[in-house]
């Protein structure tokens, strides 16, 4: 049976039960099952590789213990010791600093994880149904990468805090764009499901990675911080998925909380890759963590002033920000004449509506640019939708194939139809409007009307000759009912 | 273009599908650059209103009734998109206007009600948003004011006391202006949509025209006269259109329903009127469907009486299937329920006869082939809406699909089961196949004709003719999103069969109607889209001239 299927079916299974309510219960209630599997499945794979390999779960605890077996317990028995052994235990892990760091990421995934599940049995069919997916075969986990996206997908459509899946084309494209590399540090600020990071391992990995040492190296690079507990675990979760055998960089907390002076040197990356929540509002007291200058409550720009501050001089952010950050004004102003001064801004290329359909219709806007020096001037690049679309959705995403006119004019860049650019000073002289238009868009020529006009006179003619063959057809076929 | 040909060709420029909105804008457009009313030299000229204007406001700033202004930057030559005539003057358009804060009077949507004391104007569509009894919210205006949208970009005139709703409502007061003059060329504006963006910043930014004040009381009656010239035009095409799709389908539905004699009426009277109702693409739509009603019940084509009768062809295939079934060849069905005569939805011609989908083929059949065959893949998309319009395939090996999705071979005819695809009527006939075997959705009916002695494309015409898919409709069973039609429809539905050479001959004729159809149509789309070109180019000429 194929992996949609067995997603699909599991859900049907949890529906029947009495304690699972709505999506979001149903997502986190297979979150937690989907990653002690995946654990598991990782686990066997460690097992074959080092010799010493001990898990840092006690024995009756891991999945092969107590769910492998299709026989295994069930019923009240199975809901006894979920409930009673294995939250009890795993939510209370304790460690000596040093031990196995795989214990931290258990003990992270189960902390704000809840069994929702109130039949044992309906849970034992459930398991089973899980247990037909091996994760090991590279070619279902390669199928389930997909099924996973879209599993976040039905999460995220739940959310109301301004958080939104970011399209694979656009992860993609951000990430070739920054090209992050092999001894630098990564990181997403608001990580969400982990699509940035994910992009980012898959893109190093097929460039640089060569030896086992460098796999080793990637591993430590990779970092990500979520706020919210289901995403978090999803994000552990897909990293596993992805090789990355330690996921503890990917913290349970959120990034503003942390004073902004706080963050010493040591704490400075090289490449920021986001799409930060956008109209969120913070809580009370966030925004005292941040310079007067810049206080506000608007999420996506408090995260454009912590990242100015955490990149390492050089360092290289690739963000999504919607159009209200570009042409808003008052503390918005500041944060971009700050930006404009310290980072060069290099690149920004303008999304049409649609990219995030169907969670938000906003446009959006793709931001580059680096630490170090001043913005001298601002390419933008106007990408327009493919021939015949009138917007995106569910059946038509933004396809990675789009950005191929990016790249070719990235690195050799020249004005255009669709490309433009502005210097600094201009932008200066508007109060950091960044907010502009394409001016070569605008020349839309209506033609010469005359000649316009024989065309059309022309077409006339045309529809009358097509329109006197199907009158002429539809006659040929009544008249001779009458013999 | 010069004027004369635009008047000779004119009634082509206000039938194009955005005629009447570019008429507007070009009126609004000449409005302001002078060109509606002859000027009057006599006339004071607009730098001595302009002078009273900064009086006036100074005048009310000093009685405190308007904030103090920020110095604006004197008008740059460049900066003006066209040459005004003599007289009139260019000036900022801040520097002609106060606007009126409402402060706290503002109220909230939800305190609005249908009917009141007070009328509440907003940035909303209709000009009116409702009533209010709090006579503390009214905001008594010094004369006529604008009121504009800053997220919804619409400007009202008003000229009685009111409340203001929700936010982003701005009240424009003109000085010494005629307000009506004001309210006119603030609407020639064209302002770019920022969504929810503000636009008042960008309004204030604007130039504006200024005539002298004698000639600006000509210019609002010729533009007011103008527009409700437009007004009843556009209001008389579309009752014109509504008219014209109305009496194409009472002329289509008179022929469908009409009987061997009335026939030649109900075409005859659908002849006279056939240019005047298939200009427009939706009828042609219309048309398409009833096409496909007419070819089902015989009125297509011709009865040939030397044809083989459909009673001898069902005799045929009910011999052909028993041996199939024997052969092990074809799986044995449940027997089929007596067709009853008397549920026979209308007579047929000579030698069609009644019958159901399940006695001359097969319903919903297996395959059974090696699983490393190459096989055809075809999920929902791939299957069309449009009769003539093939189902397209993925290229798959058998072993993936052949569990859990539908099977069909080469020559099968499908039909989507599950709302919406089947009311759109999703369905084909499967051809050019790899191997001759495939499998799709599982969302699929699929009937397999017996020994080729049923032609596939015929039931496919009979699938997309609009009286299946309505009755279909109807018997559609699940809950809201999930609803499909019961398989006893598709097989058990009456199925009214023509001698095999007259499917033949109806599916040729349908065929060569359809291609004339989307030939039509194509033209006409066309024809419409340059007629809007058209008028943009005229337009945009006229207004630069």
């Amino acid at each position: 049976m194929s992996i949609s299927t067995t997603i699909k079916s599991i859900q049907d299974i949890m529906r029947k039960d009495a304690g699972v309510d709505g999506d979001a219960q149903r997502i986190a209630q297979m979150g937690w099952m989907l990653f002690l599997k995946i654990f598991d499945d990782r686990e066997q794979e460690y097992e074959l590789m080092e010799e010493n390999y001990s898990s840092p779960m006690l024995e009756k605890l891991r999945w092969r213990t107590w769910a492998a077996d299709p026989e295994g317990i069930t019923g009240e028995e199975l809901l006894d010791f979920v409930n009673n052994d294995l939250f009890r235990t795993l939510k209370n892990l304790s460690f000596a600093p040093g031990a196995n760091p795989r214990g931290f990421v258990v003990r992270d995934a189960f902390e704000e994880a809840y069994n929702y599940m109130k039949s044992g049995t309906l849970m034992r069919q459930v398991i089973n149904k899980l247990n037909e997916i091996n994760f090991n075969s590279s070619k279902d986990r390669h199928l389930f990468n997909d099924i996973y996206e879209k599993i976040l997908k039905d999460l995220q459509s739940a959310g109301n805090a301004g958080e939104f899946y970011t399209p694979r084309a656009v992860t993609q494209f951000m990430v070739d764009m920054t090209d992050p590399g092999l001894d630098e540090t990564v990181l997403d600020p608001a990580c969400g499901t982990g699509g940035f990071l994910t992009g980012t391992i898959e893109h190093i990995r097929n460039k640089f990675v060569k030896t086992a040492e460098d796999e080793h190296t990637l591993q430590q690079c990779i970092h990500g911080v979520e706020k919210k507990a289901l995403p978090h675990l999803l994000c552990t979760t897909n990293m596993l998925l992805h090789g990355i055998e330690v996921p503890s960089l990917i913290r349970h907390d959120n990034t503003l909380s942390r004073p902004l002076r706080d963050y010493s040197p040591r704490d400075r990356v090289d490449v920021v890759l986001t799409n930060p929540p956008f109209g969120g509002m913070e809580e009370d007291g966030i925004e005292t963590n941040f310079p007067a200058t810049y206080r506000t409550r608007e999420t996506a720009d408090l995260f454009l002033v912590l990242i100015m501050h955490i990149l390492k001089p050089g360092g290289r952010c690739g963000m999504v920000l919607p159009d209200g950050t570009l042409f808003g004004e008052g503390v918005k102003t500041r944060i971009k004449e700050k930006l404009l001064e310290e980072c060069d801004l290099h690149t920004i290329v303008r999304l049409p509506k649609g990219v995030f359909n169907p969670y938000t219709s906003i446009k959006t806007n793709l931001l580059f640019f680096t630490k170090g020096t001043p913005t001298k001037e601002i390419w933008y690049f106007e990408h327009l939708y493919p021939e015949g679309y009138k917007s995106y959705g569910k059946t038509k995403p933004i396809l990675i194939q789009e950005f191929d006119l990016e790249k070719q004019w990235w690195e050799n860049r020249k004005e255009n139809a669709y490309a433009w650019r502005v210097s600094a000073d201009d932008i200066k002289a508007t109060g950091y409007n960044l907010d502009i238009k394409n001016p070569n868009a605008d020349k839309v020529s209506y033609g010469d009307p005359d000649q316009l006009l024989a065309e059309y006179l022309e077409i006339q003619q045309d529809v009358v000759g097509s329109r006197d063959r199907l009158k002429e057809e539809l006659m040929e076929s009544l008249r001779s009912r009458k013999k | 273009m010069n004027p004369e040909s635009f008047a000779e060709h004119f009634h082509i420029l206000a039938e194009a599908p955005n005629g009447i909105k570019k008429l507007r804008e070009m009126i609004l457009q000449l409005a302001v650059q002078g060109k509606l009313v002859p000027q009057n030299p006599q006339e004071e000229p607009a730098s001595v209103l302009l002078k009273k204007i900064g009086a006036e406001k100074e005048k009310l700033f000093k009685e405190g009734k308007i904030s103090k202004q920020k110095p604006l930057s004197p008008l740059n030559p460049d900066e003006v998109p066209y040459e005004l005539p003599k007289g009139w003057e260019w000036v900022r358009l801040s520097e002609i206007f106060f606007s009126i804060s409402p402060g706290q009077k503002k109220v909230k949507t939800k305190d609005v009600n249908k009917t009141g004391k007070y009328p509440v104007v907003d940035q909303g569509q209709s000009y009116i948003a409702g009533y209010v009894d709090d006579s503390e919210k009214l905001i008594q205006i010094p004369g006529p004011v604008v009121v504009f949208g800053d997220h919804t970009r619409a400007f009202k005139l008003v000229d009685f006391d009111f409340v203001v709703g929700a936010d982003g409502t701005k009240i424009l007061r003109p000085v010494l202006l005629n307000e009506e003059y004001f309210y006119w060329s603030l609407r020639s504006y064209t302002l770019e949509d920022r969504g929810y963006g503000r636009h008042y910043k960008i309004l204030k930014g604007q130039l504006f025209p200024l005539p002298p004040l004698a000639e600006q009381k000509p210019i609002v009656a010729k533009v007011e006269q103008l527009m409700a010239l437009c007004d009843e035009l556009e209001i008389r095409q579309q009752k014109r259109t509504q008219k014209r799709i109305i009496l194409n389908i009472s002329c289509l539905n008179a022929l469908t329903s009409a009987d061997e004699d009335s026939v030649q009426n109900a075409w005859q009277s659908i002849s006279d009127n056939f240019d005047l109702l298939y200009d427009y693409p939706e009828n042609v739509c219309t048309l398409r469907e009833t096409i496909l009603q007419l070819s089902v019940q015989g009125k297509l084509v011709r009865q040939n009486p030397n044809d083989e009768p459909a009673s001898m062809l069902l005799k045929k295939i009910k011999v052909e299937k028993e041996k199939l079934i024997n052969e092990g060849k074809i799986r044995k069905q449940n027997p089929l329920p007596p067709f009853d005569p008397s549920k026979v939805p209308c007579d047929l011609p000579d030698g069609w006869e009644w019958t159901t989908l399940a006695m001359i083929g097969e319903i919903n059949p297996r395959n059974d082939v090696p699983d490393d065959f190459e096989v055809a893949f075809t999920p929902m998309p791939l299957i069309s809406d449009k009769y003539g319009v093939y189902p397209t395939f993925e290229s798959r090996h058998w072993q993936e699909v052949k569990k859990g999705f539908t099977h069909f071979a080469e020559g099968d005819v499908v039909l989507a089961k599950i709302t919406p695809c089947f009311q759109n009527g999703k369905s084909g006939v499967i051809r050019g196949i790899p191997n001759e075997i495939g499998a799709g959705t599982t969302e699929l009916h699929v009937f397999r004709p017996i020994a080729g002695m049923t032609v596939p494309q015929f039931v496919w015409i009979y699938f997309k003719s609009p009286q299946f898919l309505q009755e279909g409709e109807v018997l559609m069973t699940g809950t809201a999103g999930q609803k499909r039609v019961p398989k006893s429809y598709f097989s058990g539905h009456p199925f009214p069969f023509p001698p095999l050479a007259e499917q033949k001959r109806i599916v040729t004729r349908v065929d060569n109607l359809m291609s004339l159809c989307d030939e039509l149509e194509a033209k006409l789309e066309y024809s419409l889209s340059t007629a809007k070109t058209l008028i943009s180019a005229v337009v945009n000429e006229l207004i630069a001239a």
